[in-house]
């Protein structure tokens, strides 16, 4: 085996500021209509369909 | 709001070299070495040409052009030919050329190179390699004079080079340069150095050896 040997690693190119910044950001859930359709209480508990269940009939 | 502005032309913000334009070493946050030992460091060597609080010990291969025919400090490979450098940038970069110079006997220097960008780059380890897909592959010669050097992609990821003497259908500046804006990771990968070259003989009809051609000189113009 030959070891491998750098001295030099150039870049070029350009750089912004531009700085990643942590964000306040609120979230809100906000029923839909649908909703009630989806998660409506029975005795068979489905999954919604988005959460990979099956549909109900 | 983040403050942002660009800096076209990329001028240097090192103070003792203000004309370099291979200046993106100024703006490493981290520079890490898989598989590879810092060579020639020691006491009132610098290694570091980083930023204050720039860490990892590939910093000392990312140095002012100027300074790129120095012969150490450098970086050697350590149970095998193999070596990653991880760069991590403190800001976003846009990375348009790449030069990297072998130390030591040309038979050691690197004679390829993978780069990743992005996430692929922060995560990738040699375990990673398999599924990692480079954002760009370059062939190296020995560059001991310091001149050569490739552009980021000239062509889409996955896109295949075209064949000699044919052209492929132009792309546009975004998406020739796409992979290499923007980034705050760039991770480069060594697979292997001129020494792993097989020389081949070649032989006339006659059977006289003429010529040794290395692999890559060998393969066919199709």
């Amino acid at each position: 085996m030959q070891v491998t040997s750098i001295r030099y690693i150039g870049l070029q190119g350009d750089h912004t500021h531009g700085q990643r910044m942590a964000v306040d950001a609120k979230y809100e859930l906000i029923a839909t209509p649908n909703d009630d359709k989806l998660f409506q209480h029975s005795h068979e508990h489905h999954l919604a369909p988005n959460a990979g269940g099956k549909p109900q009939d | 709001m983040a403050h942002s502005h660009s800096h076209g032309g990329g001028h240097s913000h090192d103070d003792a070299y203000p004309d370099d334009d291979w200046n993106l070493y100024s703006h490493l946050e981290r520079a890490e070495g898989l598989n590879a030992t810092l060579v020639g460091g020691g006491e009132g060597v610098k290694v570091s040409w980083g930023p204050e609080g720039s860490t990892g010990k590939a910093l000392c291969v990312c140095k002012p052009h100027a300074r790129r025919l120095e012969p150490g400090p450098s970086l050697s490979s350590d149970a095998d030919e193999q070596i990653i450098v991880k760069l991590q940038f403190n800001v976003p970069v846009s990375v348009r050329k790449i030069m990297v110079i072998g130390a030591g006997p040309s038979d050691g220097h690197p004679s390829s190179v993978q780069c990743f960008v992005g996430r692929t780059a922060e995560q990738l380890d040699f375990s990673e390699l398999d599924g990692a897909a480079p954002a760009q592959v370059a062939e190296l010669a020995v560059n001991a004079e310091g001149e050569g050097y490739f552009n980021t992609v000239c062509r889409e990821p996955g896109r295949p080079a075209a064949p000699c003497g044919h052209a492929l259908t132009p792309l546009s500046h975004a998406q020739v340069r796409a992979p290499f804006t923007n980034i705050t990771a760039l991770a480069l990968f060594f697979p292997a150095n001129h020494g792993d070259e097989e020389v081949r003989a070649c032989s006339t009809s006659a059977g006289a050896r003429v010529h040794a051609l290395t692999l890559d000189q060998s393969l066919p113009c199709r």
